[in-house]
Parts: C-alpha cells; structure tokens; sequence
C-alpha cells in the first residue's frame, strides 16, 4: 500500500517536472536566445580588439576598459586619466532621474484619477493611456520635436499671445531631452502604479479619514504607502530605458552632448570601435545592475522590519 | 475636536443609570437611503436615539441596512433623507474626520506599515495633541486592551484578536462621543469572540464612552446591550432592553428571528377588558393582552423552555415524541400535537425526570402567560 503510493507519488513528480519542462521551454528559448546569447557577444566583444573598418579582431585585449578611463597621447602612447566618459554616464543617470521624477510626479496623480473612477470606466482610461503608444517610437519623438521646436505651436501660441519677443528655446536643450524621455515612458510609471492602487486597501482610506486625518495626510500616510510597491515598479520601469535611452537625446537634444545610449551608438557607427561600444554597454549595464541589487536588497531589509 | 482633545483624561464615567433619564448622545430621525440604481431602499425611515454611555446594538440579518446606517453616522454616506444629531447638533454637514465618532471595522483596518503604538497614536497626531500626553494616551490605551508589550510590533504579526483589540484601542483613544463597531467580533473563532464580548462590555464600562454596536448575531445582542434594536429590512422593527425582545417580540420576525420560537396559530375565544384569551393546539388556553375579537385568528410565539412536558394525561393536551436533539446543556424535543408541531426544550437540571424518547406519548402544559401574539391576520 506505502509502497504503491509512494511510487504513484514519485511517478506524479517526475510527470509534473517533465511537464513543467515542457511548457517552459518557449519561455526559456527566447531568453536564451534573446537575451543571454547576445549579452555574451556583447561580454566577449568588450574584450576583444577593433577591427579597422569595424568589427573585431579576435584577439584577448583590455584596451576598450583601459580607454573608458584614460586617454591615449598620439603622440607619445602615454595613458592619462579622463573622466570624459565618467562625465557622459553620469549625465545619462542625472537625466534619467529627472526624467524617472517627472515621470512619477505626472504619473501618480494620472494612476490615482484613473484607480478612483467608477470599476467600469477604468479600462477605458487605461486604454486612452496606451493610445498614443500605438505609434512608433521614433515617429513620437519627432511629433514632439515638431511641438516643441522654435517654430513649433507652444513658440507660436506663446508669440501670438506677446507673451515672448523670441521663441523660447526648448528643443536641443536637456529640459528636451527630459521630457523627451519623460513622455517615452510615461506609461511604464503611471501602470504599475495605478494597479497597486487599485489593489491597495480602500478601508484603509476610510479609517484614517475617520481618524481625523485631513485628505492630504490620508494620501501621505495611507495611500501612497499602500502603492509602495507600484511607485517601485515604476520608478524602474522608466529609470533603466532612460539610462540608456538613444532616440530622444538623439533627436530632441540634437546629439549636442552625448548620453550613454549616444555614445555607445556611436561606436558601432560612425566611430567603428566595437570593442570600446561594447565594453560602454557592460559597463553601464554593471553599474544598473550593482545599483538595482543594493536596492532590491534594502527593499528586502525594510519589508522584513515591518514583519517584525 | 479641540474640546475632545482637552477632555481626554476624564474617561472614567460612570454607566448610564436609567436611559429615560440620561442625556441623549445620538439621534436618527426618518433615515432613508437609497442607493444609485438600487430599486429598493436601504434604510428605509430608520429613527431611534442613543442615551450617553449606552451600550446600544442594531441587530439584523445580512443586508439590513446595518452597515450603511453605521456608514451615514461616521459620515461616509449621506442619507437621502432623513437627520442624524449627535449633542442636539446636526452632524450630516460635517466630514468623517471633523465627526468626534470612530469607528472600528470588521476588518480591523490597521496601517500595516506602521507599528501597533503608532497606529493607536494615530488619530492623537492627526487632533496635534502634544507628544508627551500621546505617549501616555497610547499607555493608557494599550494597557486598556491588555497587549501593552505589543507596542513595537507590526500588525501583521499580531492575532485576529489582537489586531482587533488594537482597532479598538485606536478608536477609542481620541475618547470620542460615540464608538461604531461594525460586527467587530465576527471575524473571530467561537471562544475568542465569548471572551472579547465580555472584555468589550468591561471596557465600555470603564471608558463610560457610547456604543453602537451592530451584529447580526442574536446572542451577542442579547448579552452585551443595554438596549437592542432589531432590524429587518431596512426597518427598525422594535427597540427595546434584551428582556424586553426576547420575552416579548413586538411582531412575528422579532420572535423567530431572536432565539428559538415556536410558532403556533390560535384562535381568540373569549375577550374581556383589554385581554383576551387564546386557544393553540387545540386545547391550550394562553392568555393575550392584545385588543382581539373573538373568532380572530392570530398568530402566537411560545418560546422552546415555555413549554412543559408532563406524563399523560396530565397537561392540556396529548403528543407524541417525534425526535429529540441533544445539545449539551438542553435536550430540544420535537412533538406532534395532532396534526401540528411543536419543540419543547429540556434543561438537563431534573435528574429524577427523564428524558422522554422518540415514540413515547406524553402531554403538554403551557403557562397561560407565557405567550406573544405576535400576528393578526385580519381585523
Ligand atoms: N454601495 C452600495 N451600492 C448599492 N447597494 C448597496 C451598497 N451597499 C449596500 N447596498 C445594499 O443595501 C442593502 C443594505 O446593505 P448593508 O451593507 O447596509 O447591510 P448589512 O445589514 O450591513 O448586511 P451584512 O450583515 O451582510 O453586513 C443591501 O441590500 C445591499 O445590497
Ligand atoms: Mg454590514
């Protein structure tokens, strides 16, 4: 009797595991071969020398490491430190923060209007939201480019009106750019966020209203805490594509000044140096990911203290 | 609320003596409220009053109205019609937070990210009482429940019971006029809500504060209030001391709906001045108060232990034991009286009578004033 159901038991596993294989193997093919073959050419790539006219050549080399940090004299082959490259990583991260932080400021009131609406108008807005993400990307921010430049309407309107003498100068700067990037993934933050507010606890609201609390100290107290998990989501959801964003520094900043996206797109391009672009990408992807990890962690640490 | 804030250290009010005599804390007059779309109402001209310090419960079956007229209290619904007054002073313009009511939900409602002391400071921040009195507020509070070694926690990581005991620290914290409690005991298991009815009476008496209590158990009703109100239907249909529905239900959903009844249908014989007399089963004559005529035929409510099991021929009339149920303390007998029913309910207190069992003939006694009329079919 033990023994059959133990058998039965086991053969059950074993069905259950092969069958979870099975239906998991889609899943696992398009990551592998979407996503972990390229990272290794990417990796391997980093660690290679510059073909001439592009490409590599396959030799082991850490030149494309050693050039992210210092410069190379022509004429002499000396090594200097330069912080040039430091300086374009760190502006793509001061630009994706504020892209990240226009991102909540518009999108949490955009996701709390649409969570408080009647059950059966949510979707709708929900869909108006996604509308304008039916279109291309590129198209987008050239539609925006258009909005915004010198002879763009809000220039025309704003001279219509004699409240300017000159057109505002908005396209080519990093305001564009931010909000270039703010509007790429503007639905990245205000999603998540509105789903944990449609699951967070309306009797929490109620409580702290009847506990004298007035409607702004029920937002901070109560609601925003309760969409924690979504503000997280969100946040990241627009941070890690802004980082490393080429389209909208491309054309609304005017590829003035390099972003990280701009200048690795460079380096397959018209800089041809495979090698150093690649070895841009890990880097950068490094630096998300160590940053991603410490706060994952101290997530976890918070989360556990309210357990206690 | 300022005043609220300033009196808090004068809890220790003693009970409403006579509730005819002191002050009046709550008024509901003509409540109606329909919902959007909802063809029928859900309060429908609701009125009754609350003395100060009155344990006061509405009790109904599911869908009542029960929660929604709690709801037009705190202030989260407005009433189509109708008016609530807390002190004489009409409170439907105020919002929830300028309302000195609190609430305590069936659903306990604590903020999960913030501790168990913090949670019941909460509504004292939100009145800006200073730190200091807050730190002996949320002690006093605290050690009111009995979980004072419980303050650092997170509510998560407390009991069913213990979350609902800090609801109720939380609400009655900021000393308000009145307390609402939701069916606050029903998400407990059996013994935990006996034990928390009698803490919640204790603590009532203690903090002399006015609750209005809603359940739709009949039991925690009767145990717990100084007046019960019984609704159905979006109806209040009587008000009145425990005693007073259970021995005498206004109308015949009072009477099945409060403990067990038999139902019997009788037959006015004889009326004198203001009293009448009823025949039921075919042979018992009960005595009714009610103006009746004779020849009416009315419906009456003879509670289980009301009726009196006797050898034969000694009672009124002869029945047959159908089936008995025991149930621990009492046996429940079920009769045949004729063609009718009946269910008689045995305390297990008379040794030297037995238990009569299932095909024994017997006889029935019911006291003449021991029953409610509490139908007219016609006049
Ligand atoms: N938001 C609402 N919209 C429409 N109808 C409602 C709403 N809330 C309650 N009702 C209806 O009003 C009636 C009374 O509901 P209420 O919640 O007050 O009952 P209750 O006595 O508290 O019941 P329970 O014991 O189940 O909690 C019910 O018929 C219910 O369907
Ligand atoms: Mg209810």
């Amino acid at each position: 009797m033990q023994d059959a159901a133990a058998v039965a038991q086991r053969s059950y596993r074993v069905g259950e595991a092969r069958s979870r294989r099975v239906m998991l193997s889609p899943a696992l093919t398009v990551l592998v071969v979407g996503l972990v073959c390229p990272l290794i050419i990417v990796l391997v790539y980093s660690f290679l020398e510059a073909g001439t006219y592009g490409g590599v050549e396959w030799r082991f080399s850490l030149e494309a490491y050693q050039q992210f940090l210092f410069q190379r004299d022509i004429f002499d082959d000396s090594l200097s430190f330069s912080t040039a490259y430091l300086e374009i990583f760190g502006r793509s991260l001061f630009m994706a923060v504020l892209a990240t932080a226009v991102c909540l400021a518009i999108g949490f009131p955009t996701a709390y209007f649409i969570a408080t609406r009647p059950p059966e108008q949510r979707m709708f807005w929900v869909f108006l939201i996604t509308v304008p993400y039916w279109v291309n990307l590129l198209i987008r921010t050239l539609a925006l480019l258009f909005i915004i430049r010198d002879q763009g309407p809000i220039n025309a309107a704003l001279q219509g009106l004699d409240m300017i003498d000159a057109p505002l100068r908005i396209a080519y700067t990093d305001f564009a750019i931010v909000l270039g990037l703010a509007y790429s993934y503007l639905p990245f933050m205000i999603l998540p966020i509105y789903a944990a507010l449609e699951r967070s606890d309306t009797r929490l609201v109620e409580a702290a209203y009847d506990l004298y609390a007035s409607k702004a100290r029920v937002l901070v107290d109560v609601v925003i805490p309760g969409a924690k998990a979504g503000i997280i989501a969100g946040a990241i959801l627009v941070f890690i594509p802004s980082i490393g964003s080429y389209l909208a520094p491309d054309i609304l900043g005017g590829g003035r000044e390099l972003l990280a996206g701009n200048l690795i797109a460079q380096q397959f391009q018209a800089s041809r140096n495979w090698p150093f672009g690649a070895a841009c990408a890990v880097i950068l992807m490094t630096v998300v990911m160590l940053g991603l990890i410490q706060f994952v962690r101290s997530q976890e640490r918070t989360r556990r203290g309210e357990m206690r | 609320m300022k005043d609220m804030a300033t009196s808090l250290d004068e809890t220790q009010v003693p009970p409403a003596t006579d509730p005819l005599v002191a002050k009046t804390a709550l008024t509901v007059s003509g409540a109606v409220k329909y919902y959007p779309n909802a063809p029928m109402p859900a309060l429908n001209d609701v009125s009754f009053s609350i003395a100060e310090n009155e344990f006061f419960t509405l009790l109904g079956p599911s869908g009542c109205g029960k929660t929604t007229l709690l709801r037009s209290i705190a202030g989260f619904e407005d009433l189509t019609s109708g008016s609530i007054r807390l002190d004489g002073d009409s409170i439907e313009s105020l919002a929830p937070n300028q309302r000195p009511i609190n609430t305590v939900f069936q659903h306990y409602a604590l903020f999960p990210h913030m501790t168990v002391a913090e949670n019941v400071a909460y509504p004292l921040r939100r009145l800006r009482l200073d730190a200091r009195a807050i730190e002996r507020r949320v002690a006093e509070m605290l050690a009111l429940v009995k979980l004072a070694e419980m303050a650092d926690r997170k509510p998560a990581k407390l009991s069913g019971g213990q979350q609902q005991r800090i609801a109720l620290a939380r609400a009655l914290a900021p000393n308000p006029r009145l307390l609402l409690l939701d069916e606050p005991l029903s998400a407990l298991d059996l013994k935990l809500r006996r034990e928390m009815r009698t803490e919640l009476k204790q603590i009532q008496i203690k903090t002399g504060i006015t609750f209005l209590f809603v359940t739709h158990d009949q039991e925690e009703a009767l145990a717990m209030s100084d007046r019960v109100a019984v609704m159905n239907n979006g109806q209040v249909e009587q008000i009145g001391r425990p005693e007073a529905i259970y021995n005498a239900p206004a109308n015949e959903f009072v009477a099945t709906f409060i403990g067990e009844t038999n139902a019997l249908s009788g037959l006015v014989e004889k009326t004198g001045s203001g009293a009448a007399q009823v025949i039921v089963l075919g042979g018992i004559a009960l005595a009714a108060d009610a103006d009746l005529a004779v020849g009416e035929r009315v419906g009456v409510s003879v509670r289980l232990e009301k009726v009196d099991l006797r050898p034969p021929g000694e009672g009124a009339v002869d029945a047959i034991v159908e089936q008995t149920v025991f149930l621990g303390t009492d046996t429940v007998v079920h009769l045949k009286v004729g063609k009718e029913t009946l269910q008689a309910r045995l305390q297990h207190t008379d040794r030297a009578r037995p238990v009569p069992a299932p095909g024994d003939h017997c006889s029935v006694h019911i006291d003449p004033g021991a029953a409610t009329v509490v139908a007219r079919s016609n006049r």
